[in-house]
């Protein structure tokens, strides 16, 4: 097992256990951090982010179903469930608690150097988990 | 450069040319794929109508490659789809006009070859940017 894998591995226990002091431990200082509608940089800001998810999704768990590293970099395709019981804030607006159990696939691409992520890709479906939420915008008339 | 590496320069290279024959050929027959709003596809012949779907609907579409990481016979390439919709495009909800809109969107391919060709083939993208894009939601 490489260092890239733990670092990311690292990262995704802290999230679980919620010591979000410790980010700064395993993310750059000039992360870069993306995600649909989203870019970051940087513990702090990456920190607010994951606060947003442990509040609108108390018991969110990510699984890793596959992995993948060469060198520094490493990715990993994740299925998380969470049950949605607190606010969520999204760029569209904030989603208030719908108690429903959301499941959905991610893939992260994960970029290291000198013991630290410097770059953290996340790709997933914004549909797939607002259909579930029953969120989902109504299309716009053609 | 890794042999999925020049795998996938193949197959993108030939996608981006409207060659199905010689994008379908990096492929295993039976290969398995996936892709949000589609669900999983069986077989390369499944996986071309479905390309070609869009080639029609996009005649300029490119699939870019963007980085990779290789390890053994499984792969994640970060990739990026960009084309204008000038044609009409198959959807779950009925076929979409021309629109004339620029797409730009930004993908993960998780892969495993088999003898040199893709054997297993999940596409992760967000459908509201797509969406968003060809002007059927509602823009943030």
């Amino acid at each position: 097992m490489g260092k890239a894998r733990d670092l990311a591995e690292r990262a995704m226990d802290i999230f679980h256990q919620g010591d979000l002091d410790e980010l700064e431990d395993v993310i750059a200082w000039d992360a870069e951090f993306t995600m649909p509608g989203v870019a970051l940089k940087g513990p702090a800001q990456l920190r607010q982010l994951l606060e947003g998810y442990r509040t609108a999704f108390p018991d969110m768990h990510h699984t890793p179903t596959n992995t993948v590293e060469s060198g520094g970099r490493f990715a990993w395709e994740l299925e998380l469930v969470g049950t949605h019981t607190g606010p969520m804030v999204t760029p569209a607006g904030e989603i208030a608690p719908t108690g429903r159990k959301v499941v959905w696939q991610s893939v992260d691409v994960i970029d290291t150097a000198d013991g630290k992520i410097t770059s953290w890709h996340v790709y997933f479906d914004q549909v797939t988990v607002m259909a579930q939420l029953g969120v989902l915008p109504q299309p716009a008339s053609a | 450069m890794g042999s999925t590496q020049r795998l996938m320069e193949k197959f993108y290279d030939r996608f981006n040319a409207g060659d199905f024959d010689g994008a379908e050929a990096c492929f295993q027959p039976d290969v398995s794929s996936a892709e949000p709003g589609i669900g999983e596809m069986e077989g390369s012949a499944a996986w071309r109508a479905h390309g070609e779907d869009f080639k029609r609907a996009c005649p300029d579409a490119r699939l870019n490659l963007v980085s990779i990481i290789e390890d053994g016979n499984k792969a994640v390439i970060e990739g990026r789809f960009t084309g204008t919709q000038t044609g009409p495009l198959a959807s779950p909800n009925g076929e979409l006009p021309p629109s004339g809109r620029k797409i730009d969107l930004p993908f993960v391919e998780v892969n495993e070859t088999v003898d040199g060709r893709i054997a297993t083939h999940r596409i992760y993208y967000d459908q509201v940017v797509l969406l968003t894009q060809l002007g059927l939601m509602p823009a943030e």
